[in-house]
C-alpha cells in the first residue's frame, strides 16, 4: 500500500510541476506575433528585461519603447521608478499618458546615487510592486544582475532597464533589446503618426534573437508592425 | 567669582573652599586677607546654563520629563521609578552615573517640587520623601529653603519665623498681607496644599518605552535588538488603546552624556514592532558614517511622538494587503532615502508645461486631460537652441542643441501657450510650441519665446524629448 501511494503522489509531484514549469514559462504576448515567437511565448513576467539605446540619442526612444514593452505586461500595479537624473530630463506624466500609463500608479523615487537606485529596486521587488522601471545602475555586474534577476523571479515582478548605450557590463536578463531611432509614420494629412523604432532583440533566453521595425500606436496602447502604404512612405519600414 | 557690587565676589565655591568657611557672596578681597593665596575663576553663567541644558538632555534616559533649574534639575518621575527598581534605588543609580562624569548629585524625591527643591538643596545629600510627610520632612528646615526671595527671608528672620516650621501652621490671611502672597504660594506648594504645574523640556508623549544596559554597546545589531525590544515593549499599549504609531524617535545616551536620536515617520500608522526596527535600521545605515558609537551607549529610549486611531486587525509582513503593500514600501524607501524623496505626480490646473505636473508625495487623481501632444521625458529646465527658420515666426528648419545640428524633416506646431498674468514671473511671454522630428527620427518639443518689441531675434529652447 504505502508504494502504491507512494507512486500516487509522484504522479501528483509531476503534474504540479508540470503546470508550475508552464506558468512561469509562459509569457504575456508582445502583440507581435514573430516577437513572441522568438521571446518563446512572449515576454517573462518575473523577469528582468534590458533595453538599450543604440546611439546616445536614441536613449528617448528606448525609454519610449521600454514603456511599451511594460504596457504589454503591467497596467494596474504600482510601477516603482527610481530616477537618478538622467542626460534628457525627467519623466513627464502627460507624455506617459499616451504610453496607456496611468501616472497615478508611479511612484517616483528620487534617488542622489545609483547605489541607492539599485536599492530602491530591490525593495521594490521585495515587497511587491507591480512593475519596475529605471536606468541600469553602471556598476551593476553580472552578480548584482544575477541577483535582480532573481528577486524578480521570485517575486514575480518584472524589471525593465534601460542600459546606457556604451555600457558593456554582462547581464542575466532573460531578454535584451536594442533600440535605433526611426522616421515616424505620417498619418494621411501628412502629420506625426505613431512613433517608430527599429528594434533588435540581441538575447533571448531559450528563444531566438531578430530585428523589427515596430510602432507604438497611441490610441489602442499597443506595439504593432508598420502597415505598408500605397504612398510609399512606409516603405522603409516594409 | 564673579563681578559685582563693591568688588569682585565669590560666586560658587566647591566642597573644601566652603569647609574653610568661604561663603558665596563674600567679597574676594576679605577672603584673601583671610585665607591667602586662592585659586579662582570667574564665573561663566552661559556656559554653566549649556552645560546644565545638555546634561539635561542626558539625564532624559532616567525620566522623559525634565526641566532645569538655576542649580540642577527637575524631574517628574511619575511611572519610571519602578523601571529602575523604586525610588531610592533609581537615586542610587543617579548617583553613581553621574559620578562618573566627576559630578556628585544632590538628590531629593517627594511629592511636591518644592519640597524635593527645599530638601536637595537644605536636607541631607540624599532623601527620599514619602507621600504626605513632606510637612514633617520640611520643618526643621530654614525659610529660604522655600525659593523665596533674600527680601523676605530676612524680613521672615528678622520677626524669629527662622524655619519652616515655624510658619507652617500660621494662618495664611496675616502671613500674605505681611510678607506677600508668593511666599504662601510658595509655603502652600511645598506642603502640598496648592498645584504646582510643571513644563519639561521634551513635550510629553503619549507611548514611551526606556532600557538601561548594565553593559554599554556600540554593533549597531545589539542597537537594532535593543531597539527590537523596546518596540515590543510598546506594542501592547498601542493594541490595547486601538493606536498606531505615525512618527517615533530612537534616543540612544552615550557613556560620556552625549544623546543621539534617530527619528522616522510612518506613511501610515502602524504597531508592527518588526516593520518599526526595520525602518530604524535603515536609517541607521544611512547615517552610520557619522554615527559616533565613542564607548558605547548605555541607555536607549523609544517615543511615540504622534500617532493615530488604527483598526484593532495585527498588521504583519507576511500577509500585507495591496494598501499596506504600498505604504510599508513607501516606508522602506523613504527611511534610507527621505520620505520627500518618493513621490508620485500631482497635475496642477494649469497649462504652462513645466507646471502642470509637481512631484508630490500623496499620489491623487488624475484629472489633467488633454490630447495636446506631449513628450516623455521632460528637461529640469528649457535649454537654449540654434534655430533656423524660413521665416521669423515659422516653425523651425534646423537647429543646434547642446552642439549638435539637427536637420528638421518635419514639425508641426505652433501651439501657443501663454503666460498666466496672475502670477508673478520674470518673463511674462507667450511660447509657441513645435513638435519637431529630425532626418533620423528623434523628436523633441521646442518653444520660441514670443518677441517683445524691440527684440532683434526671437529665443528657442528645447524643452522635452519624444520616445
Amino acid at each position: 500500500m504505502p508504494d502504491r501511494l507512494a507512486v500516487k503522489d509522484r504522479h501528483a509531484l509531476l503534474a504540479a510541476l508540470r503546470r508550475e514549469v508552464v506558468r512561469t514559462s509562459a509569457g504575456v504576448s508582445t502583440g507581435i506575433a514573430g516577437i513572441d515567437a522568438c521571446l518563446h511565448g512572449g515576454l517573462a513576467l518575473g523577469a528582468l528585461h534590458e533595453v538599450a539605446a543604440a546611439d546616445f540619442r536614441a536613449i528617448p526612444g528606448a525609454w519610449g519603447f521600454l514603456l511599451a514593452l511594460m504596457t504589454c505586461i503591467e497596467r494596474k500595479g504600482v510601477v516603482v521608478w527610481p530616477l537618478v537624473s538622467g542626460a534628457f530630463g525627467i519623466p513627464y506624466a502627460p507624455g506617459l499618458k499616451s504610453f496607456g500609463l496611468d501616472p497615478r500608479n508611479f511612484l517616483i523615487v528620487r534617488c542622489r546615487r545609483e547605489r541607492e537606485a539599485a536599492w530602491a529596486m530591490e525593495e521594490a521587488l521585495r515587497i511587491g510592486a507591480g512593475a519596475v522601471v529605471g536606468a541600469r545602475p553602471r556598476q551593476m555586474d553580472l552578480t548584482a544582475s544575477r541577483r535582480l534577476q532573481l528577486a524578480a523571479q521570485h517575486s514575480g515582478t518584472p524589471v525593465f532597464l534601460l542600459r546606457a548605450h556604451d555600457d558593456r557590463e554582462p547581464s542575466a536578463a532573460v531578454s535584451r533589446w536594442r533600440v535605433a531611432a526611426m522616421p515616424g509614420a505620417r498619418d494621411r494629412f501628412g502629420l506625426f503618426g505613431a512613433p517608430r523604432w527599429r528594434v533588435t532583440l540581441d538575447y533571448a533566453k531559450g528563444g531566438r534573437c531578430g530585428e523589427w521595425v515596430v510602432e507604438w500606436n497611441h490610441a489602442a496602447h499597443c506595439l504593432r508592425l508598420p502597415a505598408v502604404l500605397a504612398d510609399g512612405t512606409q516603405r522603409r519600414a516594409a | 567669582m564673579t563681578s559685582a557690587s563693591g568688588g569682585w565676589r565669590i560666586a560658587a565655591a566647591d566642597r573644601h573652599a566652603q569647609s574653610l568657611g568661604i561663603t558665596i557672596g563674600e567679597l574676594l578681597a576679605d577672603v584673601r586677607a583671610r585665607l591667602g593665596a586662592l585659586e579662582v575663576r570667574e564665573a561663566r553663567p552661559e556656559a554653566d546654563r549649556q552645560a546644565l541644558m545638555k546634561l539635561a538632555r542626558w539625564a532624559a534616559c532616567f525620566s522623559p520629563y525634565v526641566a532645569p533649574w538655576e542649580h540642577g534639575l527637575t524631574f517628574d518621575i511619575e511611572g519610571c521609578a519602578h523601571l529602575f527598581g523604586g525610588e531610592e534605588r533609581m537615586a542610587r543609580q543617579m548617583r553613581e552615573r553621574l559620578s562618573r562624569f566627576g559630578l556628585t548629585a544632590r538628590i531629593a524625591i517627594a511629592s511636591t517640587i518644592g519640597a524635593a527643591h527645599a530638601l536637595c538643596r537644605f536636607g541631607p545629600e540624599e532623601i527620599v520623601v514619602a507621600e504626605g510627610k513632606e510637612e514633617e520632612a520640611l520643618a526643621p528646615l530654614p525659610v529660604t529653603a522655600l525659593r523665596i526671595s533674600q527680601k523676605q527671608a530676612a524680613s521672615l528672620n528678622r520677626l524669629g519665623l527662622k524655619r519652616i516650621a515655624d510658619v507652617a501652621r500660621l494662618p495664611r490671611a496675616p502671613l500674605a498681607q505681611r510678607f506677600g502672597a508668593d511666599f504662601v504660594e510658595r509655603l502652600d506648594q511645598a506642603l502640598g496644599r496648592l498645584p504646582e504645574p510643571f513644563s519639561p523640556l521634551a513635550a510629553p508623549v503619549a507611548y514611551r518605552a526606556l532600557a538601561t544596559l548594565a553593559e554599554p554597546i556600540a554593533a549597531q545589531k545589539h542597537i537594532l535588538d535593543l531597539a527590537r525590544r523596546l518596540a515590543s515593549d510598546l506594542v501592547p499599549a498601542l493594541d490595547r488603546d486601538g493606536k498606531g504609531a505615525r512618527t517615533l524617535r530612537f534616543t540612544l545616551y552615550r557613556v560620556d552624556g552625549e544623546t543621539r536620536d534617530v527619528s522616522i515617520g510612518l506613511v501610515a500608522a502602524s504597531r508592527d514592532a518588526a516593520h518599526i526596527v526595520d525602518l530604524f535600521s535603515l536609517k541607521l545605515d544611512a547615517l552610520a558614517e557619522d554615527y559616533d558609537a565613542g564607548f558605547g551607549f548605555e541607555a536607549a529610549r523609544l517615543d511615540v511622538l504622534t500617532c493615530e486611531a488604527m483598526a484593532p486587525a495585527q498588521q504583519t509582513l507576511t500577509a500585507p494587503g495591496q494598501e499596506d503593500t504600498l505604504s510599508l514600501l513607501i516606508d522602506r524607501l523613504g527611511s534610507r532615502l527621505g520620505l520627500e524623496n518618493v513621490v508620485g505626480f500631482k497635475p496642477e490646473d494649469t497649462h504652462i508645461p513645466e507646471r502642470a505636473v509637481v512631484y508630490a508625495p500623496a499620489a491623487p487623481d488624475w484629472s489633467g486631460e488633454s490630447d495636446a501632444p506631449r513628450p516623455l521625458l521632460m528637461l529640469p529646465c528649457a535649454e537654449p537652441a540654434e534655430v533656423t527658420a524660413l521665416v521669423p515666426e515659422g516653425p523651425p528648419r534646423r537647429f543646434r542643441w547642446r552642439g549638435v545640428f539637427y536637420g528638421v524633416a518635419h514639425a508641426e506646431g505652433p501651439e501657443r501657450i501663454r503666460p498666466e498674468w496672475w502670477r508673478k514671473q520674470q518673463r511674462p511671454r507667450s511660447r509657441d510650441y513645435y513638435t519637431v522630428e529630425d532626418e533620423a527620427g528623434h523628436r523633441f518639443w521646442l518653444y520660441r519665446e514670443l518677441m517683445a518689441e524691440g527684440d532683434a531675434n526671437p529665443r528657442w529652447y528645447v524643452h522635452g524629448v519624444f520616445a
